[in-house]
């Protein structure tokens, strides 16, 4: 798998619209594309202090950056929603073999108005077409860098955000940080649980840095410049 | 993602009645008195069988599915007991309906349709409403969350609950 780092002009986005206006956090916790064109439905988590929740989801509901919207209130301060909006970014990346590592909605402006965005594929021709149809979406962008990452994509959210929660709060730490009791409290599940979710995902992980430094050893040896090289120096010139 | 199907053809399945209904609701208010009768009949035998299929479907779900789901929740489990709290206002909602139905059939009335079109319409928003929350938040969480032994045993727990021949199927 290769990874590449797009810089584009920051889109505006209802999410965007709602954070300079309130005090809340939003995540992004899975999009899908819809049935129009440019259409993305966004699983989404909005934690605020309760009197604000009400005025927020009103706003979200408002933009006319938000086509559709369901909120469900899960308890004080936070609520789950499902949006419908529209981005010519996102439905790009949707209809090609890429998929993003970050999330657009969530990139922080850089001074100069522009954003970073992460992304991923695993064949050379998704690139060629991703890049193919920004150009004809009229986004002007620049790569910044491309390799190869190891694949750890096949993780379910659930178990990247314990891993990820796993390694911030020091449980791979030697001595350990944090026990398997206090890191399952923390995410609300039983130990065994988390013990059982852990081991999955680091066996996963482990499988896919094995076929990584598989792929890793093939390219070395690949004679011929890679498409890649090829588009990077065209875009360069 | 067979378990999630199935419950979503349910979903699909109470939606029709409750438009069925809202069909015959129609078809009572410009009859005469004596195929009045017989449409308030039907809408009663819809109104019955939507009930029996809405208790089965949300016991289906409360007993098979959102026991597992809860287990990986973790912060959002609460999300569980928001859609049950919404199962009661529906068979409330229903019950209501049926009980306005029994009065009209009851004292022969089919003429004084006003308190029904408004439970109607109330039931009618309160599934919509309540049908597209969970399939495009709650399903979607299960998706993201259930690993491939949870939806198997979902799957099977729904198949073992399945109701008599003629009853709600996906």
């Amino acid at each position: 798998m290769r990874e590449i780092v797009l810089q584009l002009k920051a889109p505006q986005t209802w999410l965007s619209e709602i954070t300079a206006h309130h005090p809340t956090t939003i995540r992004i916790l899975d999009c899908k594309p819809s049935e129009t064109k440019d259409g993305v439905r966004q699983l989404v988590e909005v934690s605020a202090d309760q009197d604000q929740l009400d005025k927020i989801v009103n706003d979200v509901k408002a933009s006319p950056l938000v086509k559709e919207a369901y909120v469900v209130q899960t308890k004080r301060g936070r609520m789950l929603g499902s949006l419908l909006t529209e981005s010519a970014l996102c439905g790009t990346i949707m209809r090609t073999e890429a998929f993003c590592r970050s999330c657009l909605f969530h990139s922080k402006a850089n001074p100069d108005g522009t954003v970073e965005w992460t992304l991923a594929f695993n064949k050379r021709e998704a690139l060629t077409e991703l890049l193919d149809r920004m150009k004809k979406e009229q986004v002007e962008v620049k790569i910044l860098k491309l390799s190869s990452v190891a694949d750890v994509e096949n993780l379910t959210s659930h178990q990247r955000s314990l891993v990820e929660t796993a390694l911030e709060e020091g449980f791979f730490d030697y001595p350990r940080r944090i026990t398997l009791r206090e890191l399952s409290k923390k995410m609300g599940i039983s130990a065994s649980t988390a013990s059982e979710v852990l081991r999955r995902a680091e066996r996963k992980i482990l499988a896919s840095y094995q076929t990584h430094e598989a792929i890793q050893g093939l390219e070395e040896n690949d004679a011929d410049p890679s498409l890649e090289d090829q588009i990077l120096k065209g875009k360069r010139a | 993602m067979e378990a999630l199907d199935v419950l979503k053809g349910e979903h699909s399945a109470l939606l029709s009645e409750v438009y069925l209904m809202d069909k015959q609701l129609t078809f009572l208010e410009s009859s005469g008195p004596i195929k009045g009768a017989r449409v308030l009949r039907e809408l009663a035998e819809t109104s019955r069988k939507m009930e029996g299929d809405l208790r089965q479907h949300t016991a289906k779900e409360e007993k098979g599915f959102f026991p597992v789901l809860e287990t990986r929740l973790g912060n959002d489990r609460e999300l569980v007991d928001v859609m049950k709290r919404e199962h009661e206002e529906l068979i409330r909602s229903l019950e209501s309906l049926t009980t306005e139905l029994n009065r009209m059939t009851k004292d022969h009335d089919t003429t004084k349709t006003w308190n029904l079109v408004a439970k109607l319409q109330d039931l009618k928003g309160e599934l919509a409403d309540h049908l597209t929350r969970e399939e495009r938040i709650l399903f979607w969480l299960a998706e993201l969350r259930l690993s491939r032994l949870d939806l198997r045993k979902i799957a099977s727990s729904l198949q073992a609950s399945r109701g008599p021949p003629g009853s709600l199927q996906a």
